[in-house]
Parts: structure tokens; sequence; C-alpha cells
């Protein structure tokens, strides 16, 4: 499980889905900002879009370990940062200090063309996902 | 002389062109393009254009015999063992050469072809003998299997079938336009350059610096800047000005696009380049009631947009050594022929277009190529500074 990048993207598109955290029409609409105009653009969209919600999104897709493990670098390299502290999903204090913290990951992360690219796909997959499992929620009612 | 001949055809999008998967992938969007699963390269496919060509064929080749053509029974009633004697036996007669200077009706068995020449047959089961006249239980006619349509597309019949002596390949996109601070740029790479033709001579130390940082080519988009900082879509890269003459009248964009406007980018970079400039459209239906958009309506699509350019190639397979063998067919249409339908019928693609939702602002398609001469420009390459 650790080591498959496929289990993983299907647990956090699932999760954020299940725990409400973004909605069908959201992701259609970040799905669009992330193709178009890049992570970068996507960060500071899902921001104004989801307020609250974006550091419990970006803590569900960085916690998990294999997604740690492909972004070591980048995550290293948050200098005066306590990486465990901004990704741990129960803690909720200090939300602006975090909310800084990821917007240092994307400043990092957009240094490195290759790293920024494989982030996209994979958060791209993790959305069409979620999209999908949000229809089939949506269905349901 | 060789038995096949191959076609280079270039073709630029009119419009943003939709070929849809029909809902066997999942995307960022409800209704998805043909992507090349090696590359994720949206692409048209051959069988797409196949098919909307058989069908323009067979309207431009209607449009020029309306009127001219005899009853079938007319033509039954001539002298001759087969169907195709008959029929030859009755051109001769006739002497059908009303038909003003437009050698692709010259060919005899275009005196009973119908428009239902194209498209699926409604008569398969039907002997090559009746199937001209032969309708189904619901009235409709098919192929004929007689026509230049029908030999050159082929067809199928309960006696006989015929592979046809046309053979398409997938449209691949080898200029695809991107908005950058200097305007619209078409983006290719090496490797497709190399693929249509052109010896392109980039320095390897001009693709990747020594931090192994990407780089893209570009001919001099400032006079005076050898490098520098250029916008590709979202992507902010370096880039390395080098005078790359693209012989373009090789490709027959010559006057739609300069040297200037091409970027080279590297490989790893180029389908994601191309993914994330595609056409996105969202549509909604609105009910007639209210005026406003219908619940549960709004879906969404991508398209190649509008100004890509494509590279396929078009092979005419030469099967007159098959006349006369048993089982095969007489009369067969020249390569000529062939090329002289095609090019009389390709005008339909900037009118009527490929692909889906073409009532709606997509789809059409201007065929750069004369099929006629397919006289390459001038076999033209790339190499600093110089064009072969």
């Amino acid at each position: 499980m650790e080591n498959n990048l496929e289990a993983t993207i299907n647990k956090i598109s699932y999760e954020i889905v299940n725990n409400k955290i973004i909605n069908a029409s959201e992701i259609n609409k970040m799905l669009g900002v992330l193709a178009t105009d890049g992570a970068y653009a996507w960060w500071i969209y899902t921001n104004v879009k989801i307020g609250s919600n974006t550091v419990k999104l970006m803590r569900i897709i960085l916690c998990e370990d294999i997604i740690k493990n492909i972004f070591k670098n980048i995550l290293e390299n948050l200098k005066n940062e306590n990486t465990d502290y901004f990704l741990c999903k129960e803690n909720s204090e200090n939300e602006k200090d975090v909310l800084e913290s990821f917007e240092k990951f994307f400043l990092l992360l957009s240094a490195d063309l290759h790293q920024l690219l494989f982030f996209k796909d994979v958060l791209e997959r993790i959305l069409i996902y979620a999209r999908y499992h949000a229809k089939a929620m949506e269905d349901l009612k | 002389m060789s038995k096949v001949e191959e076609l280079k055809v270039y073709s630029i999008a009119t419009d943003p062109i939709y070929i849809g998967t029909g809902g066997y992938t999942i995307g960022r969007v409800d209704n998805t393009i043909v992507r090349d699963p090696i590359t994720k390269l949206p692409k048209i496919p051959g069988s797409s254009l196949a098919g909307t060509w058989r069908y323009y064929m067979a309207l431009e080749l209607l449009t020029k015999v309306r009127g001219k053509q005899p009853e079938f029974n007319e033509i039954k009633n001539c002298k001759g063992k087969t169907l195709e004697e008959k029929i030859n036996n009755w051109t001769k007669k006739s002497n059908s050469n009303d038909c003003k200077g437009e050698d692709c009706l010259k060919f005899s068995g275009n005196v009973v072809a119908k428009i239902t020449c194209a498209g699926q047959d409604n008569t398969s089961q039907e002997e090559l003998l009746n199937s001209p006249d032969a309708k189904n239980k619901e009235g409709k006619t098919g192929h004929c299997g007689h026509c230049i349509v029908c030999k050159g597309f082929g067809f199928s019949k309960k006696d006989i079938s015929w592979q046809g002596m046309l053979f398409f390949s997938d449209l691949q996109i080898v200029f695809f336009p991107v908005f950058t601070m200097s305007g619209t740029k078409w983006i290719t790479t090496e490797r497709i350059l190399k693929e249509v033709g052109f010896s392109l001579d980039v320095k390897e130390d001009n693709k990747d610096n020594n931090d192994g940082q990407v780089k893209v080519v570009v001919e001099n988009i400032y006079d005076d800047k050898k490098s520098g900082y250029i916008n590709l879509g979202w992507l902010y890269l370096p880039y390395i000005a080098e005078s790359c003459s693209i012989n373009l009248n090789k490709v027959y964009v010559n006057n739609i696009i300069s040297n200037k406007d091409i970027v080279i980018v590297p490989e790893n970079l180029y389908s994601q380049i191309v993914n994330s400039n595609l056409e996105v459209r969202t549509s909604v239906s609105i009910d007639p009631i209210t005026g406003a958009a219908k619940e549960g309506a709004l879906f969404t699509s991508e398209a190649i947009p509008r100004g890509t350019i494509f590279y396929s190639t078009i092979r005419i397979f030469d099967k007159s050594v098959f006349n006369g063998i048993d089982g095969g067919l007489n009369c067969l249409p020249t390569k000529e022929q062939l090329k002289e339908a095609l090019e009389d019928s390709k005008h339909y693609y900037e009118t009527l277009g490929i692909g889906g939702m073409t009532t709606r602002g997509f789809g059409r398609l201007k065929i750069l190529t004369n099929l006629k001469s397919n006289s390459e420009a001038q076999s033209g390459g790339v190499q600093n500074g110089k064009q072969s």
C-alpha cells in the first residue's frame, strides 16, 4: 500500500469527497484551473474558494507516506518549519502559519520543473477520481 | 514503380476539433477527446478521416453525376456477363463524356453511384450484381460496389469483400498553438520534425544546460536576445534563440505561420504543454419555459484548438495487378483518379468539418496539401542557419 501511488491516490480522492471537503462543482472548477493555469494557480484559487478547508485538503494530500517520500526534498527544504506539525491532521491551531508553510511548499515546488509537473499530474489524477466519487455520491442522494 | 504511393497530408484546424472517446475514458471533463495512449497527445483517428472523406467523396460525386445517370434497368439490359461489363458497355454506348473534363467522372462505375455508397452498408447481404439497385426491408439502398467511392474505400457484399485502395493514418499534431508573452507561438519537438522529414540539428548543449534546466529552442524572437525566458501557457521556461530555418513550404504553412512563430520544446514537456492548452467548453441545456439552465444538464467538453497543424499520410494501393483475377474486381480506378477524387472533395472539410458538435462551432479543418499534384513544395530541412 505504501509503495503504491495509485492506491494512495484512490484513498485520498475518496477521503476528500467523503469528508465533504470539496463538492463536485468545486472539483470541476479546480480541475479547470489546475490544467489551464498550473499548480500554483490551483493553490491560490483553492484558498479563495474553499477557505479553511484548504488546509484540510492539503494535509490529506501531503500526509501520505508515499507523497511525502516523492516530495521529500521540497518538504525538507522548508526551512524553519516543522513538517510534522503542519502536516498533522489533528492539529488545527495556527492555521495562518500552516497556510504560510504550504505557500512556501508551492514556491519551492515551482522551482523544480519536473517535480512541479509530477505534482500537477498526481493532483489532477486525485481530483479526477474525486470528481467521479462526488458525482456518484450526489446520484445516491 | 511502387504499388503503394504515400501522400503526405498537412491540415490546419480552423475551428476547435472534438473527436470524442464516447465515454470510454475519464478525465477532467465530461466529454474527453481521443489521445494517443503512449504520448497522451490528442489526435484525430484515421477512421474519423476515412469515414468523413468517404462521405464527402460520395457527396461530391453525386453533385456531379446528378441527372447524368441512367436507370438501373437500362444498364441491366446492356450486353455483358457481369454487371461491370454491362456498365462498361453502357458507358461506351452513351459516350458519357458529357462529364466535362472531370476525370473522376470518367470512371465507368460512377454511373450507378448513390449517396448511400458512404456510411454503413444497408444491403451487405446482397450480391454485387444486384447491389446498386437492391433495397433492404426499410427500402434503403447500400454500397453499390462499383463506383470510385466503393472501390477506393472498400465494401463488403455477400459474394465479395473488397478492402479498398485508400489507407488513412491518424492525424498527428505537428505544430500546436500556445499563447505566449510574444504572441501566439506554435510548439513542436525535434522528434516530430524529424518524423515529418526535417533534418533538424539542434545543438545538444542548447537543449539542457549543465544544471539540468530544461530549455526550449526558438527562432530569434527579439533581434538582439540570444537567450531569455518565454511562457508557454502557464509554464515559464528559459529559451535559446537559434536560426533554425525550417522550410515551412514543405508543410504548406508558410503563409500561415513564419519561422519566428515556432518553438521547439523538449519531448518530455510537449504533452504537458499541449494538454494544458486545449480548449475547454462548458455547455448547459436551457429550459425553454424558464429560460434558465436545467438542473444537472451542465457538461464540459475539451477540443483541439483552432490553429493546430496536423500531419498524416494517405497511402494509395495500386491493385491493378488483381485485375481479372478470379474473385477480384475488374475496372479499378487509377491512382490519379483517386487523387483527383480526394482533392475535389476535400473542400467539404472547410464547411462541414470533422468530429462532433460540428453544428456548434466545432470541427472545420482545411486540408493544405494539393492531393492532385501532391508536389511537396520543396524538399527542405532544418540546419542551423541553413536551409537544405
